[in-house]
């Protein structure tokens, strides 16, 4: 009974990411509309196709377009191909301003579907009046649990679960380590404290690894290359090359004290700078990441509610399951160290 | 006060020894020299700023590591332990991390002007406003270097084989402070104004602060034997 509550958060652990892996492969996306072609412009009227993405399209729509401060302009002829296609016609004389319009389509099933900026219209306006048409009643959002839809990010949107969390749970493990580093500085039992702070620091490795490879297959889908010229993730390379060289300069010394009190000195430094690598110099300047340089943070616009309800626990889960993977590599390696004494 | 007049002292020994053998002066000269000197062979004349500074400051970064190589051997075969006895850690700090920086912004300044001697610059006016900001960040940049690289050279002095350990500990740490001098200085060349730079400018001096008191924090646990 005792040991089962001590082992608890390793149970929460499991639970955590079991429902993090589980929520962000199988839960169903949003709808949401994919792409918008003008097709076809006569002396009258413009006929758009409208490409969907798990849109329930032959439900009874409601369709409109709406630039900055125009009248909402109806299509006169509406024709559903499949579930995901339909094509729209305009007259032009119902256009009130030039510029860009939005697209919202509304029914029963998607709800409201909205994409910024489809069209760009540039012929003869009408002028603007009173309408019967109220698009209060055609705004509503959607109140299931699912994988919001997000256009550029799509399906890869669920990686955030994933690759971010490797992030965390890369931090967590270095505060560890450089908790470590500094007790084994300050006391006297060093050889037990720089155990930890090396194990950390090498589970910590794996982890920036598996973070470099979960955000290298992320970019390659959203920003077409599989890495680029972004202050983040020459940060986070260059913070992973500082652990490596931390773990070049243990091998070479071989007094254990030594060894201790030196990598630990290092550890500290790399600790402070990797803060500044990842955290400070990427908000100096432009970055493709949220968050940084002018782009908006996930939270303020793309990380809903229902993102968030797997995100934390997902977060929350990688960091215990990177305590526990720390806890047994440091036990196995005390245990080794027993047997060479011995030997 | 008696700490300011150790390191003072200990500064001045850093200095004589510099004189007798001028080993760190050597290297500086005939390694910026070489190195612009093979540049202005392949390049001649270099147009673009960014070219220009990347190779400006990639010779001031390895010509840094190597004119401050030496810093601690003089310490060699047990003199260290008799330094130890005189004088408290972090006064032995502070008098080679003052010689280190002294070092390293005498590369850049050397650099700068053999630069400026044989490939010119890459832009056609360069007031004394720009150059004098170009200055400061040259020797900010070698008090950063300085501080940065007597922590690491004593690093690997302790670990024994000192000539490869101190680069591999020290480029990657070494970047931050770059990315933010050559990001500084190619707005000084394209003669930006000052409200464009100086946040950089404040943060490279944050991270000179941050980089000087975090070393000499670290570095009586490493002088301790």
């Amino acid at each position: 009974m005792k040991g089962l509550l001590k082992n608890t958060w390793k149970l929460l652990a499991i639970l955590l990411v079991a429902y993090a892996c589980i929520s962000s492969f199988f839960l169903p996306m949003a709808p949401g509309i994919y792409t918008v072609q003008t097709t076809a412009v006569a002396d009258s009227t413009l006929t758009l196709d409208v490409e969907g993405y798990n849109t329930h399209f032959t439900e009874n729509n409601t369709l409109w377009l709406q630039g900055k401060d125009s009248n909402a302009v109806l299509p006169f002829n509406l024709v559903v191909q499949s579930d995901d296609r339909l094509s729209i016609e305009f007259y032009k004389q119902d256009f009130t301003i030039t510029g860009s319009h939005n697209l919202w389509v509304h029914n029963q099933i998607d709800k409201t579907l909205f994409l910024p900026n489809v069209f760009f219209y540039d012929g003869e306006v009408g002028v603007k009046k009173a309408q019967n048409f109220d698009r209060a009643n055609y705004i509503e959002p959607r109140s299931s649990f699912e994988i919001p839809y997000k256009s550029i990010l799509y399906e890869t949107i669920r990686n955030l679960n994933f690759h971010v969390c490797m992030w965390f749970v890369l931090l967590a493990l270095m505060t560890l380590s450089l908790v470590y580093a500094v007790k084994s500085l300050s006391a006297n039992a060093q050889e037990i404290w720089d155990l930890r702070s090396v194990q950390a620091a090498k589970i910590g490795v794996y982890f920036a690894l598996l973070g470099i490879i979960s955000g290298s297959i992320w970019a390659k889908y959203t920003w077409g290359a599989w890495w680029v010229n972004d202050p983040k993730l020459n940060g986070a390379a260059l913070s992973t090359l500082v652990y490596l060289a931390y773990l070049v300069l243990r091998q070479s010394i071989l007094d254990p004290e030594k060894r201790a009190r030196i990598s630990a000195v290092y550890n500290v430094f790399a600790y402070v700078l990797m803060i500044v690598f990842i955290q400070i110099l990427p908000r100096l300047t432009d970055s493709l990441h949220p968050g940084n340089g002018g782009n908006p943070a996930f939270s303020q616009y793309d990380l809903d509610n229902n993102l968030r309800m797997i995100f934390y626990p997902a977060t929350l889960g990688w960091i215990l399951i990177g305590i526990w993977i720390w806890q047994i590599s440091t036990r196995i390696q005390e245990i080794k160290n027993k047997y060479e004494k011995h030997a | 006060m008696s700490s300011l007049r150790s390191v003072y002292f200990l500064f001045l020994k850093e200095l004589n020894q510099e004189v007798k053998q001028q080993n760190a002066t050597l290297v500086i000269l005939l390694y910026v020299l070489c190195s612009v000197f093979v540049s202005y062979l392949s390049f001649k004349r270099i147009l673009s700023i960014n070219t220009w500074n990347a190779l400006y400051w990639i010779i001031v970064l390895f010509g840094s590591f190597n004119a401050t190589l030496r810093v601690f051997d003089k310490e060699s075969d047990g003199r260290h332990l008799f330094l130890s006895q005189l004088a408290k850690p972090i006064e032995i700090f502070f008098a080679k991390s003052l010689f280190a920086s002294i070092l390293s912004s005498l590369v850049g300044l050397i650099g700068f002007a053999t630069f400026y001697f044989l490939m010119g610059l890459p832009v056609d006016s360069f007031s004394i406003t720009q150059l004098s900001w170009f200055l400061l960040v040259v020797f900010l940049g070698g008090f950063g270097l300085g501080s940065l690289l007597v922590l690491i050279n004593g690093i690997a002095f302790k670990s024994g084989n000192s000539i490869g350990m101190a680069s591999i500990l020290g480029l990657p740490i070494a970047v931050p402070l770059m990315i933010i001098l050559i990001r500084v200085s190619q707005h000084i060349l394209a003669n930006q104004p000052l409200q464009v730079f100086s946040k950089y400018i404040l943060s490279l001096l944050t991270l000179d602060l941050i980089i000087l008191g975090l070393a000499s924090l670290l570095f009586p646990y490493l002088w301790r034997d």
